[in-house]
């Protein structure tokens, strides 16, 4: 058997819900046990270790927990969008799944972001709140993801509120690149990208010492997040197949073990 | 670390640690509550 053959055997395995809830089950703990240290050294380190900043002072060390939930507002979305393109196409239960857990962590990263942002920009710009372009679409994608949660709850038949989440999902992705871009297109009190542009990967606009802590909290965000995703996903996946066996069989196993 | 910015910082990183806390727990109750559920109505077919 080639190579290609048993990969595509390995993915149809996973894409089946009792091969994913098996495959989550695996994952989820080791994600957590690489996640939780990380952020835990990566935010000593913001707090304690990195110097602070000539311009800003004490107040950028909010930045080793603003720029990580930013990333992964964006990155969630990314990532619904491509699993609501998956489940519209390929009716795929597992994406449409894939969707509806993915939004509430989306809504509340991106609400952290939002928050951490506000606590930032009052040392620094002198105000909480400014209509500029990067707050405004950041905002945006907030309520693009409450209407993904809201939408989904709205339909009493959950494929059904998973194919509209999808379709939200898709058409909302356009504001994605809108927020990542809007400090290059439009003057802006937000400052540029730090570390999430090709720019500056070429020519780093933070120092090394300020770097590492960042780069931690950031790998911390997305693990943490991955393995929550799962957990979530694991969820679906138990409501929506309540009544196949292997959902049984896996119910009386963990009775049996209560 | 500057008093002048402390409470924004702590602040900050307050709600995240709650953010994370909230995120972590949430799939975990919801497990328990439908394991809770599904126990239930299996006590119930078994009484029936």
């Amino acid at each position: 058997m080639s190579d290609n053959s048993t990969m595509w055997i390995w993915l149809h395995r996973l894409a089946s819900p009792p091969g994913f809830y098996r495959f989550a089950q695996a994952l989820a703990p080791w994600l957590y046990g690489v996640a939780v240290p990380l952020l835990a050294v990566g935010a000593y380190g913001g707090l304690f270790v990195a110097p602070p900043d000539y311009q800003q002072g004490d107040a950028f060390r909010i930045i080793y927990v603003h720029v990580p939930a930013a990333a992964l507002s964006l990155g969630i979305y990314t990532l619904m969008a491509a699993a609501g393109a998956i489940a519209l196409i390929w009716r795929l239960k597992l994406a449409e799944c894939a969707v509806v857990a993915a939004a509430p962590l989306g809504a509340s990263f991106t609400a952290l972001a939002l928050a951490t942002g506000m606590l930032w920009g009052k040392p620094t710009w002198g105000a909480y709140w400014v209509w500029d372009a990067r707050l405004t679409s950041e905002l945006v994608l907030l309520f693009l993801y409450l209407g993904v949660i809201g939408l989904n709850q709205a339909y009493a038949e959950a494929r059904a509120g998973a194919r509209a989440c999808s379709w939200l999902a898709l058409v909302g992705v356009v504001n994605v690149p809108i927020v990542h871009y809007s400090v290059v297109w439009w003057n802006s009190l937000h400052q540029g990208s730090t570390i999430l542009s090709l720019d500056a990967l070429r020519h780093p606009h933070i120092s090394s010492d300020m770097l590492w802590p960042l780069l931690l909290t950031l790998s911390g965000f997305f693990l943490f997040f991955a393995a929550v995703w799962l957990r979530r996903v694991q969820n679906e996946l138990l409501a929506r197949e309540g009544n196949a066996r292997w959902v049984t069989k896996l119910h009386e196993r963990s009775a049996g073990t209560h | 670390m500057n008093p002048k910015y402390a409470v924004f910082i702590w602040s900050s990183y307050a709600l995240t640690l709650a953010v994370l806390v909230w995120n972590a727990l949430a799939p975990w109750l919801r497990r328990n509550e439908w394991r809770r559920r599904r126990s239930e109505a299996a006590n119930e077919e078994a009484d029936v």
